[in-house]
């Protein structure tokens, strides 16, 4: 099963992301969020949690990739490795392991500036779980 | 086949029943060539959309950079009513809110700046921070920030940022008054903390251009620009700052219109009635942000400023920079029109669509009194951009709005595969104009090749007489995200 791809939009970014379960395909969300952002080394070692609500899944993985938007926008923190879990169909807790960019050594390619509603969804298919999400750069 | 009544040979009708829930019908600025693409981007959908608005008057508009966006479109305009149910949409406004544009000129020639374009570009991309990961020298503590959010340009004044006087040449005299920072989130706050003076990614950039046509003197002249001299614009907005804003207030929204019991096409076009207090708390808080942006793009005028002075070696006098105008694109206000003979105040939202005075406005500063409110309309980095002044025909028919750029014409993944970061830099070069990119892929994404050619976008505005061609500036030197 492919992690992700990446579909056409005029002025932005679309992504289709793939998993068996809720939380890889979460996962997979994420690791197109920092794809396309470029390749970032990490200058120093931090792991973060975090509990997170919404009102339906889509609106949780927005918010989930938002706040990953929000970590790398503020504190130019990046993450490499996630653990999820579900407590609920509409919460999550997120553990994620990762560090400080040090961007002199990282290639930046654009920033995701937004996780957008437009087009926004998160299906269960015959092979688990699918995600169409449009990032504002 | 498309489903569009032609009114003139730049102005199309989408009729009222061509989709359920429209309370208006649409209207697009546009020539026949440049329908096809429009339909093929779905942006009829967009357009038809926002006609669903609550409280929305006379027409749903699209300028002629129209494409496609979240919930409006890019170059979609909208004024609703209070007294109507009208509402206000953060889609409306966009994430960037007061995303805009900033021109200033110089006494400098084309000659003089030529031979130091290297030295002055490597400066300006050593002083101005931009794209992902560089931050502003600037650090606010939260309470200088709350300053910066009630204060805009104002503030940047205070600190040294540029001079008294150029606050008169900011739209909204660069601050938004009702701004209430206690409407702002803890996270909004932390994002926009490190922030102010930075140019930021995409398509925002600095350019030292060369005016290289003038199409009406008596105008440039007013605005002190001239043929061979050198500009500098700013294209920036409220950063991160803005985007949380949005971000925050786009779910404190949707969840307005199954409170107020109206039904919305799609979920971007998230709203609230002004009249309501979620529409009053977003009202409040875009002001913050638009105040931010306008703190930010004060900033950052000045760091070029000092930037100029520090790589030619010359005096401010010698130098002579001086603010033409600062234009928000990404906004909602409050202004009085002519809606069915009666003036009204009506909310304009202006999403990828800036502001267009006559002459005479009263909120045209008394400088341009004669000529009409400057419009900035930037093009793309290899090319051109263009400056016109506003005609009394857009107070008739757009709420006094016009376009604001080229528009996209390759999506950003269609870019990167057809063109390369190598292939871009020599097309500048052979274009004479020197480039400095922080992100690469950025900077490909951004190449001429992959906007339309925006001539064609002022034209149509030109035509449709909503203001009027006043000169063109070609860029010598660009600093990007």
């Amino acid at each position: 099963m492919k992690a992700f791809e990446f579909f056409e939009h005029t002025a932005d970014i679309g992504v289709r992301a793939y998993g068996k379960t809720r939380e890889e395909l979460f996962i997979n969300a994420a690791r197109a969020l920092y794809e396309v952002q470029g390749r970032f080394d990490l200058a120093d070692r931090r792991i973060l949690k975090a509990e997170l609500a919404a009102n339906s899944i889509d609106e949780l993985l927005v918010r989930w990739l938002s706040e990953l938007v929000y970590r790398l926008s503020t504190d130019g923190v990046c993450f490499k490795h996630f653990r999820l879990q579900f407590t609920g169909d509409q919460k999550l807790v997120a553990q994620m392991e990762g560090g400080a960019v040090d961007f002199a050594h990282s290639e930046v390619s654009e920033e995701v500036k937004a996780i957008t509603y437009h087009q926004l969804s998160v299906k269960q298919t015959a092979d688990g779980w699918m995600a169409t999400v449009i990032f504002d750069v | 086949m498309h489903p569009l009544t032609k009114i003139t040979d730049v102005l199309w009708e989408l009729p009222q029943s061509y989709k359920a829930g429209m309370r208006v019908p649409g209207r697009i600025y546009a020539t026949e060539q440049m329908l096809s693409r429009i339909v093929g981007d779905n942006c009829l959908e967009q357009v038809a959309n926002v006609a669903c608005l609550p409280g929305i008057q006379s027409y749903s508009l699209a300028m002629p950079d129209i494409h496609w966006g979240y919930g409006f479109p890019i170059g979609g305009v909208a004024a609703t009513a209070p007294d109507e149910g009208g509402v206000i949409s953060p889609g409306g406004v966009g994430y960037d809110i007061n995303c805009g544009v900033r021109l200033m000129r110089t006494n400098l020639t084309q000659e003089e700046v030529a031979p130091k374009i290297h030295d002055l570009v490597s400066q300006l991309f050593r002083d101005i921070p931009c794209g992902l990961g560089e931050k502003s020298d600037l650090r606010l503590g939260r309470d200088d920030e709350r300053k910066v959010l009630s204060q805009g340009a104002h503030w940047a004044v205070a600190h040294g940022f540029g001079a008294p006087e150029d606050v008169d040449f900011i739209e909204e005299n660069g601050c938004m008054a009702e701004a209430e920072s206690s409407n702002i989130t803890e996270r909004a706050l932390e994002r926009g903390a490190g922030q102010v003076g930075s140019l930021g990614s995409g398509n925002h950039f600095l350019e030292v251009q060369v005016t290289d046509e003038i199409y009406d003197e008596t105008a440039a002249n007013t605005m002190g620009l001239f043929l061979g001299g050198i500009t500098v614009m700013i294209h920036c907005g409220s950063r991160g700052f803005g985007y949380q804003v949005c971000d925050d207030y786009l779910r404190v929204l949707g969840r307005a219109p199954e409170k107020y019991g109206f039904h919305l096409p799609d979920r971007q076009l998230a709203s609230a009635p002004i009249n309501s207090p979620e529409g009053q708390e977003y009202l409040a808080a875009m002001r913050c942000a638009a105040n931010y942006a306008f703190a930010n793009r004060q900033v950052l005028g000045s760091k070029a400023e000092r930037a100029f002075l520090h790589a030619l070696r010359i005096s401010p006098d010698a130098l002579g920079m001086q603010l033409v105008y600062d234009v928000p694109h990404n906004i909602a206000k409050f202004e009085e029109h002519v809606v069915n003979g009666r003036s009204r105040r009506v909310c304009v939202h202006r999403k990828g669509a800036t502001r267009s005075f006559p002459p005479h406005h009263p909120l045209v500063p008394p400088r341009y009194c004669a000529i009409g409110q400057p419009v900035l309309v930037p093009g793309d980095m290899g090319r051109y951009s263009f400056v016109l002044v506003g005609r009394p025909q857009a107070m008739l028919q757009t709420f006094g709005t016009v376009c604001h750029g080229a528009g996209r014409l390759m999506s950003r993944s269609q870019a990167k595969r057809e063109l390369s970061f190598d292939q871009l830099r020599r097309d500048m070069e052979q274009r004479g104009v020197v480039m400095m990119a922080r992100g690469r892929g950025t900077a490909v994404e951004e190449a001429s090749a992959a906007y339309k050619d925006v001539a064609e976008v002022v034209n149509v505005v030109d035509n449709a007489g909503l203001a009027v061609k006043v000169c063109r500036l070609r860029p010598i030197g660009v600093v990007k995200g």
